[in-house]
């Protein structure tokens, strides 16, 4: 049986909590917040989404497969460990510019990074489940 | 020149690599042009053969290494130029007779690849100067042989040959890398030409005897020396063309070389000249005995090569200026006849169909050039004059007269060795290139009688060789000279003869002569004798119980995997679970000290209880619960708890994180536990009272580790390192977020890349069924 009402306020609240999310992830150097608590508050929308709509629909929400997306968070992350390199400093060391006062760095990447992974990982993991044990309604 | 060569034994490396590219390009010619590269190599190291002055030895730094003390460096000196040339020239010579031989065969590509690597490793074990680098290229052969031996990997018998070769000579290898690790503790350097340099010898220092038991077990094991011979009879498996080039110039020459290699190093003590001569002279003396029993052209002169192993490794053992100069000379001698018959032996047997001496005759009419190419290194096996071999020969009896001591125990063996290796040549020649009447000629399959031409270049050149070198040997004189210095760390002028004049060496000669023809006439009643106590060693008939060891050791090791893993998590997680209790038990209690200091305790807040005791609760109940659903609602509860704890102690981004995962969690559980069958209780009473006790110890163990925890500090704590630093030189004020990206990075990238793990091993589980792609087959 379909809830129309159940449906729309679901469809709405994706986007609330992936905005939620990245709100999270950029003031998370500074207050309470980051890559992975954004990830899985990101993540738990599209669950949500899920369970109201399926898994199909989740992946057609998302265009990408999933895993894809686990695998360039894990690009994004070794990125940040990398542009260290070329600039001669060991991997992983903060590297930092200032844009219009507001200090941006490689931290902030591999929190990105971070971020993009832990919500692959966990659509993944309920696609997948939701598809092979038929939560498709 | 001397790094022209390099280069040059670099690129055959290379060539190896490239042969699946290459092999599609030059289709049929493939073996014929790749052996131009060993062929120009053959050529380089002539020319250095030729104007390498006495006493001295070049050295090619590469700069290329694994480590500091492993790297590249090659020699060129006497010695690595004699196992060069026959390594490079006969390896050109095989590769161009593989050409024709493998024509037909399937799998060329990995005929070539091999064959050239294993080429390769060979030169670079020839040139090394780093020991390191000499284990290295060392193992490189075993590993390239044990893929040649095998080549008709589809057969039984071949497996299991290639197999025996790889197990025996791993061990081998293994024993040389504690060998060289010692012997460059105690010399402070893997370099050969620091070796040398520095006169270092092993002789007095404590650790020689288990140097050199290593090195033995190392040479034994690649120079099929008794006990350890068997595998190579059985190494015959493997194509023709891979029997000649293992036989005559590679693998089992590679111990040889690390004899006179580490002789100035290690030669000449008791140990040494007792073990060496007393192997090498039962190797011998067996090899030769068991080639006269056999009826395989190949298994004899597999047996042969054993006996002239043996004879090597005697003459090395003997240690005495002669005995070197003979064993040398004798190398080369070996190398030209035995890869000349092999390829004889391969052409016979593509012609006629069969390798069996009894029922070939008469090929000296019907192929008269494999025939006459074969008869010039029979003449150089039994030392006939006027072949290199009949130089060698006279050579090895003139060590063997010289010997001090022992000379009452070598002559008659040698002389008994070679009585043999006369009559197994004659037999040969008699059975299989004479014509008779009283046996059938034998049907040829290739209608202009002669296989090719170009199938004849390998045997004939080499039998012109051994002839050529034996009429002229003072063209060995000069390199020989050089060799001398370096195995022997002195100087010697050699000058070689092919007439010696009429002395006690040269009557010897004539004497095994005599006695191998009389051996050949009674070949009847010896065949008979030599085939009963063949009958009577096949109850010790060592492949088999080497096989059987093998065999037994697996079942052995099954065994005792399968006690160990059982596969049963239970049973897993008790062993893990005990475990760490003891250990952290034990730890803790070593530890001492306080564990509980009253006045840090904070008073006792209600809404802390409160939440603990709702915590406890949700356990108690998701113990007994009778419904998984429940159970898991109720241990969501804790999480929550757990969170809430978090909070109260100003721990946001902890508790906010745990109320996510536990969500997460929660749904995801239900979702699967669903479709789980109905609650149902599986185990005894007695494993879930088992299972309690467990569990309350290990929880006991986490409270101790907590408590104490507060009182033990190992290092400075960082904390204040990090408060200080986070907002400075991390630009954040959040320090946990800090700590997880940039502080801590590195830790963070590791478990980030475990999630992605953890979802693909998810994807893995789900997706991956076997039963159910059957079935929709």
């Amino acid at each position: 049986m379909r809830n129309i009402v159940l449906e729309r306020i679901v469809s709405l609240f994706l986007y609330v909590m992936v905005g939620f999310a990245l709100f999270l992830l950029f003031r998370g150097h500074n207050r309470p917040g980051g890559g992975f608590i954004a990830g899985i508050i990101a993540a738990a929308g599209f669950l949500l989404y899920g369970i109201v709509f399926g898994s199909e629909k989740v992946l057609e929400k998302i265009r990408v497969n999933p895993r894809y997306i686990m695998g360039s968070g894990l690009l994004i992350a070794l990125l940040a460990a990398l542009i260290p390199m070329m600039l001669g400093k060991p991997p992983l060391t903060g590297v930092w510019t200032s844009l219009a006062g507001i200090a941006l760095g490689t931290p902030l990447l591999f929190d990105i990074g971070v971020f993009v992974l832990v919500v692959g990982m966990i659509v993944s993991i309920f696609t997948n489940i939701m598809d092979v044990l038929k939560w498709n309604s | 020149m001397e790094q022209l060569a390099i280069v040059l034994i670099g690129l055959i490396f290379l060539m190896g690599l490239m042969v699946p590219v290459l092999r599609p390009l030059l289709k049929n010619y493939t073996g014929r042009i790749l052996a131009l590269v060993p062929f120009a190599l053959f050529g380089a190291l002539t020319f250095l053969f030729f104007t390498l002055p006495d006493e001295t030895a070049r050295i090619v730094e590469t700069g290329f290494g694994f480590l500091p003390e492993m790297q590249f460096s090659f020699r060129i000196d006497g010695l690595s130029l004699i196992f060069g040339m026959m390594v490079s020239g006969i390896g050109g010579l095989v590769l161009g007779y593989s050409s024709f031989y493998m024509a037909k065969y399937a799998g060329r590509t990995k005929f070539y690849f091999f064959l050239i690597l294993f080429m390769g490793a060979m030169l670079g074990l020839v040139f090394a100067d780093n020991l390191l680098a000499l284990f290295i290229f060392w193992e490189l052969t075993s590993i390239t042989s044990f893929f040649l031996i095998g080549f008709d990997h589809d057969k039984d018998k071949p497996r299991q040959a290639a197999l025996q070769a790889l197990l025996i000579t791993a061990l081998g290898g293994l024993c040389l890398l504690f060998a060289v690790i010692m012997v460059g503790n105690i010399a402070g350097t893997f370099r050969l030409s620091e070796l040398y340099a520095q006169g270092i010898h092993l002789g007095a220092h404590s650790h020689y005897q288990t140097v050199f038991l290593l090195i033995f077990v190392a040479i034994a094991t690649k120079s099929a020396q008794f006990p350890f011979h068997f595998w190579l009879p059985g190494a015959m498996n493997a194509p023709t063309p891979i029997s000649a080039y293992l036989h005559s110039a590679t693998m089992v020459n590679a111990g040889i070389f690390l004899l006179l290699r580490l002789n100035p190093v290690m030669g000449g003590t008791i140990a040494w000249k007792g073990a060496l001569i007393l192997t090498g002279g039962i190797t011998m003396f067996i090899g030769a005995f068991f080639s006269l029993g056999q009826k395989d052209l190949k298994r004899i002169l597999a047996f042969t090569t054993i006996s002239a192993l043996g004879t090597m490794v005697m003459l090395i053992g003997m240690n005495t200026t002669a005995s070197i100069k003979a064993a040398l000379i004798f190398f080369i001698v070996h190398g030209l006849y035995k890869g000349g018959l092999f390829m004889v032996a391969g052409i016979i047997d593509k012609n006629t169909g069969t390798r069996d001496i009894t029922r070939l005759s008469g090929l000296l009419k019907s192929m008269p050039v494999t025939s006459i190419a074969g008869i010039l290194a029979l003449l150089s096996m039994s030392g006939l004059p006027p072949m290199l071999g009949f130089i060698g020969k006279e050579l090895i009896y003139d060590a063997k007269v010289q010997m001090p001591e022992l000379s009452w125990l070598v002559v008659p063996l040698g002389v008994a060795a070679n009585m043999m290796m006369v009559a197994i040549s004659i037999l040969v020649f008699y059975e299989i290139f004479i014509p008779r009447k009283n046996k059938p000629a034998i049907p040829l399959f290739h209608k202009e009688k002669e296989l090719p031409g170009n199938f004849l270049v390998g045997p004939v050149v080499l039998a012109l060789v051994g002839l050529g070198l034996g009429m002229v040997p003072g063209w060995l004189n000069n390199i020989l000279s050089n060799a001398m210095f370096y195995v022997q760390s002195q100087a010697v002028d050699v000058h070689l003869a092919l007439w010696h004049g009429f002395n006690q060496v040269l009557l010897l000669s004539i004497f095994t002569v005599a006695m191998g023809t009389i051996i050949f006439i009674l070949r009847r009643p010896v065949g008979k004798l030599v085939g009963i106590i063949i009958l009577w060693t096949d109850q010790y008939h060592l492949p088999e119980k080497f096989n059987n060891l093998i065999s037994n050791y697996l079942n052995f090791a099954g065994k005792h995997t399968n006690r160990i893993q059982h596969g049963y998590h239970r049973y897993y997680l008790i062993t893990f679970f005990m475990a760490t209790l003891l250990l952290i038990v034990y730890q803790l209690l070593d530890a001492g000290g306080e564990w509980f200091h009253p006045a840090e305790s904070s008073p006792v807040r209600m809404h802390v209880v409160l939440v603990l005791i709702i915590s406890a609760m949700a356990v108690l109940f998701a113990v007994f619960s009778k419904s998984r659903l429940s159970a898991i609602v109720s241990m969501g509860v804790l999480g929550y708890g757990v969170a809430v704890l978090y909070m109260f102690y100003g721990a946001v981004d902890l508790a906010i994180t745990q109320f996510l995962a536990e969500t997460i969690i929660m749904v995801i559980f239900v979702m699967v536990i669903f479709y789980l069958p109905d609650f149902a209780v599986l185990s005894s009473k007695k494993s879930r009272i088992r299972d309690a006790i467990i569990a309350l110890a290990v929880g006991a163990m986490m409270t101790m580790v907590v408590l104490k925890a507060r009182f033990i500090n190992m290092e400075e704590p960082i904390s204040q390192f990090f408060a200080e630093k986070s907002f400075l030189e991390g630009h954040g004020r959040n320090i946990v977020n800090v700590i997880l990206v940039d502080f801590r990075a590195l830790d963070t990238l590791g478990e980030i890349t475990v999630l992605a793990l953890a979802a693909a091993g998810v994807f893995t589980l789900l997706r991956f069924n076997p039963i159910k792609k059957k079935s929709e087959k």
